[in-house]
């Protein structure tokens, strides 16, 4: 998958409560549901998910339960908390506000 | 999308299964495979599709990483659901007591008294007996010293009031002491004209402060300059309480003048709060010793220092560090042996002993002191009543949430959490109990404070941090503990015969532990109830005691002036000459007061006020024979004194107006004297030759009067013998008695402005009954007879209403049973003796293992009751049938309730 883009530092944490925000979901489907919605071109490596899911579990913006898969398999289910969604409110405003920021310095034709 | 109903699974049960680390493999694993399925979905080999899995998740390192991070999660948990399972708990237990608001109330209250009592108790022990005195550094090491002798027929005899030449002795000879120091109690005049009050004072030596490790709250003690013993310096050191009541705790009151005896002193500190010295009396003046040695003691022949028939000092010292007491006591002797230079052969084989700091000057604790520790364990006992009748009750109504606990049994809760849950509402009981005991813990830590140490400065309130921090403590273990009695037995609970017969038990079916737990509480309400029995006979006897005289109908007055007159001039003489007519004509200014019956003169102090001896030779007598209580005493009074003080004459004549200085030597000798120096004769017309020398002239007995009690309630009658005032030798001290004949405080008044408008160079007048002397005499036994009445009265009414709880219970247990022996003919007076029985033989069981525990306790109270054997079979019988009455009472009541049983209910009630 080499051409797939690098994930800058802290969004991954972000794009993980925007997937919950839709749904309960575990590990796996936040995986497959970050690959369709950016049609393949983000690249999160597995561990680096579970690993952001821990943390904000830490940090009380997501709760997890044990329950089953359609297929009778046993899953960790995660959902966004009402402190998650607050957060994912301010990091979307803030990573809109900084992309227009990076947008517009690196549009902006060079000595006009 | 797959979207699951997501089916809860029962947390609590996987998460055993799959602590931390199980889950997070679980969890990786799940989604190995998914991820393995998608690729060969997407036409990979299977293997390769593991493989690439596998590869693309990461190292292990990653899984360790989610490792760590769970087990952390899991021990958060863990600890927010234990706080939530106690919180549930709480929940649980206050919903249950809200549900019984008369059984938790009276448990509440139980608890309360139990707990606030225990913790009262603990803040004044504390004090008194475990933390030593206040201030004091090391006050383990610290003793007090005693001279011991034995005197035919008398026994032992300890006394701690010494000559200053026996503290002279030790400072300079002693080898096992760091240091010895020595203090007198006394009271001065403070203040000028009509504002003057006696203020308690200790005088002490420079030695002291230092030895005890005492710091100043202010300014500095003496300087070895001031204490030199030659060189009086007037500076005053202030007690704290005395600093603050006087000068409101003024910091620049150092440098100040204040008026003692006449005299100004400097004030050039203040003792730190709360401290008394070696004794359990406030002390407002500290003063150099050697001023009041100057002042009272000096004679031409002997200096002060040296003298030996002057006995007024209390001697305290420091032990090297590993001297034992008796080690401590061997040196003394010692150096007493060594170095006594006087004349009396008693003093001369006297032994010394050194006792702990905290004990009173005749080498014994005080008796109040003793009683406290006697109050230490009577409110334990209170506690463990309360304990044992909170843990019965607990008990009766786990019995009866039999089927509720069965259930939770059943739907899973753990025999540890059951046991959580019942502790839980053991310590929400006590902790409301504690809550409610400090409104006791105040009510009575005042009143023990004032019935055992009024004198003493507490520095902390009756509710101060000690006692919070013992409530708290005596309500977590109590609350543990009552938990712990019903806990024991639901847990031994059978689950299936719980859930078919929570209606019924079977007859044959009682509680033991709720038996045993009534016996107990009755008997130690036994145990207190005799010790109150006790108590009340011993205050009964000393108050109907016959001490020869009516302490609570004589004024005992007398005079102060700023000087005592030494003997050593002229001037001296002219001023004693003069002080003796000032009594005689105050004698005849009293006599014509209204409101006074009788009045008399006396030299010498009245009884309770001391006593004096001189030498003294009957003819035919090689030796004086002695009495247990003392003397022979003498004292010099003139012929009314009898009918003021209430003494009786038996035989012969009172002294007339005419017997005096310069008429025929007479005197009257009491009862005992006459009996032990003229055996079998009559006194009447015998000889008492008094005074020193040979050349002494015969005083003829003429009259003999009743036995009186010099010193105190404890003690024999002592010989005593009165001369008429004029024919006094080598003694003196006067004062006079009066006898009103209405109301005595008016007249005190009235008394008082006379003597001051009589002659206005008098400093103070002290006038009070000899009764005030008398009242702290029998203060140990008041104390004990108010606190053993008030906690066995307290115990019987709480193990009263525990008999009628269980007996209740066990009726209504036994309705069945009852309805088919009502049903099969059995008379209303079978089924109320069946009854009554059960609980006559609980009451029965606990009023004689009661009784037995106070007879093995009694040889420790013995000493401390007064002309009362420990077994006095009437207290022992009276507490006995008094409990039978009381519980046979206590089981009548549910037992005529179970007569009414109606049969056909008590059947269909199946």
């Amino acid at each position: 998958m080499a051409d797939t883009l690098p994930l800058i530092k802290g969004t991954l944490d972000t794009l993980v409560l925007r997937a919950l925000s839709w749904s309960p979901m575990h590990g796996f489907e936040i995986t497959t549901w970050l690959e369709t919605q950016s049609h393949g071109s983000l690249g999160v490596e597995d561990s680096a998910l579970y690993q952001a899911l821990y943390r904000l579990e830490k940090r009380g913006y997501v709760g997890a339960e044990w329950g089953v898969t359609t297929n009778n398999r046993r899953a960790r289910y995660y959902r966004v908390t009402p402190a998650g969604r607050a957060h994912l409110r301010v990091e979307t405003a803030r990573w809109i506000e900084y992309s227009k920021a990076v947008t517009g310095v690196l549009t902006k034709p060079a000595h006009s | 999308m797959i979207r699951p109903g997501i089916e809860r699974l029962f947390r609590l049960a996987l998460r055993r299964l799959h602590p931390a680390r199980a889950e997070v493999d679980d969890e990786v694993a799940l989604h190995l495979e998914l991820r393995a399925e998608q690729f060969v979905r997407q036409g990979w080999d299977p293997g390769a599709a593991r493989a690439e899995a596998r590869r693309r998740f990461g190292g292990r390192s990653s899984e360790q990483f989610l490792h760590r991070v769970a087990q952390e999660r899991e021990r958060r948990m863990r600890v927010a659901e234990l706080a939530e399972g106690i919180g549930q708990d709480i929940r649980i237990a206050l919903r249950g007591l809200r549900r019984e608001p008369r059984l938790t109330g009276f448990i509440v209250g139980t608890m309360a008294l139990g707990i606030g009592a225990n913790a009262a108790m603990f803040g004044v022990a504390d004090r008194l007996l475990l933390r030593g005195p206040e201030h004091v550094r090391d006050s383990k090491q610290v003793v007090h010293f005693y001279y011991s002798a034995v005197r035919k027929q008398a026994g032992e005899q300890v006394w701690g009031i010494v000559p200053y030449a026996a503290y002279d002795n030790l400072r300079t000879a002693a080898q096992r002491f760091e240091g010895v120091a020595v203090y007198s109690m006394s009271s001065a005049l403070v203040g000028v004209g009509a504002t003057t009050v006696p203020a308690p004072t200790a005088f002490v030596s420079g030695e002291f402060f230092p030895l005890l490790g005492v710091q100043p709250a202010l300014g500095r003690f003496f300087t070895a300059a001031e204490s030199e013993i030659n060189t009086p310096q007037h500076v005053a050191i202030l007690g704290h309480g005395y600093w603050r009541r006087a000068y409101g705790g003024d910091r620049g009151v150092l440098g100040n003048t204040l008026v003692i005896g006449q005299e100004q002193y400097v004030i050039i500190g203040v003792a730190p709060r709360g401290f008394s010295g070696p004794r359990l009396e406030s002390v407002d003046l500290w003063l150099p010793l050697n001023i009041r040695g100057a002042q009272m003691y000096s004679t031409k022949t002997v200096h002060w220092t040296r003298r030996w028939n002057t006995s007024w000092l209390g001697v305290v010292g420091r032990l090297k560090p590993g001297v034992s007491l008796a080690e401590a006591g061997a040196d003394a002797t010692r150096v007493h042996s060594q170095l006594y230079d006087g004349t009396d052969d008693y003093m001369r084989t006297a032994r010394m002993l050194v006792r702990p700091f905290p004990y009173e000057s005749s080498g014994k604790e005080t008796p109040e002191v003793s009683i406290l520790r006697w109050l230490v364990g009577v409110s334990l006992a209170v506690l463990l009543i309360a304990c044992s009748n909170v843990g019965n009750l607990l008990l009766a109504r786990t019995v009866r949430r039999r089927g509720e606990i069965a259930v939770r049994l059943a739907l899973g809760a753990g025999r540890a959490r059951l046991t959580r849950l019942l502790m839980t509402e053991g310590v929400v009981l006590a902790l409301a109990g504690g809550i409610a005991g400090l409104v006791v813990a105040y009510a009575a830590g005042t009143l023990v404070r004032g019935l055992v140490a009024p004198n003493v400065e507490w520095t902390e309130s009756p509710l101060g941090a000690t006692v919070l921090i013992a409530s708290l403590a005596i309500a977590l273990i109590t609350g543990v503990l009552v938990g712990l009695i019903p806990a024991a037995r639901a847990g031994r609970s059978d689950l299936t015969e719980a859930l078919k017969s929570s209606a019924r038990e079977g007859m044959g079916h009682r509680s033991r532990a709720r038996g045993l737990l009534t016996v107990a509480q009755a008997a130690l309400s036994v145990v207190l109830l005799v010790g109150a029995g006790l108590f009340v006979r011993s205050l009964l006897r000393v108050e109907a005691l016959d001490l020869g005289f009516e302490a609570d109908r004589v004024l005992s007055i007398s005079v102060r002036w700023s000087r005592y007159p030494g003997n050593a001039t002229a001037a001296d003489s002219a001023e004693r000459r003069r002080r003796l007519e000032y009594y005689r004509q105050a004698l005849d200014a009293i006599k014509a007061l209204p409101g006074v019956a009788h009045a008399s003169r006396m030299e010498g102090p009245p009884p309770l006020e001391g006593a004096v001896s001189v030498n003294l030779k009957v003819p035919g007598l090689d030796s004086m024979p002695s009495s247990g209580g003392g003397g022979p005493f003498v004292a010099a009074v003139s012929g009314d004194y009898f009918a003021a003080v209430g003494t009786r004459l038996l035989r012969g004549r009172l002294f007339s107006p005419e017997d005096g200085a310069g008429t025929a030597p007479v005197t009257i000798v009491s009862k005992s004297m006459a009996e032990r120096l003229w055996p079998g004769k009559s006194p009447l017309g015998e000889c008492l030759m008094i005074g020193d020398g040979d050349s002494r002239p015969c005083s003829t007995v003429v009259g003999v009067s009743a036995d009186v009690r010099r010193f105190g309630v404890t003690d024999p009658p002592s010989m005593s013998y009165y001369v008429p005032v004029g024919q006094e030798v080598g003694f003196g001290g006067s004062g006079i008695v009066v006898r009103p004949s209405g109301e005595t405080a008016p007249l005190i008044a009235s008394i008082k402005t006379l003597l001051h408008r009589l002659d206005p160079t008098v400093v103070y007048v002290d006038a009070g009954l000899l009764q005030d002397q008398l009242d702290p005499q029998i203060r140990p036994w008041k104390l004990g007879a108010t606190m053993f009445v008030l906690c066995g009265v307290l115990a019987l009414l709480v193990a009263a209403i525990g008999l009628y709880s269980v007996i209740s219970y066990l009726v209504a247990q036994r309705t069945h049973e009852l309805g088919v022996r009502i049903a099969l003919g059995a008379r209303s007076g079978d089924i109320v003796g069946l009854v009554v029985r059960d609980g006559m033989t609980m009451a029965a069981a606990g009023a004689a293992l009661g009784i037995g525990l106070a007879l093995l306790g009694g040889k420790w109270l013995q000493p401390l009751l007064f002309e009362t054997s420990a077994k006095d079979p009437l207290v022992l019988g009276g507490v006995g049938a008094g409990l039978l009455a009381v519980a046979f009472v206590a089981s009548v009541l549910p037992a005529l309730r179970a007569k009414r049983v109606s049969p056909m209910a008590a059947l269909r009630s199946e």
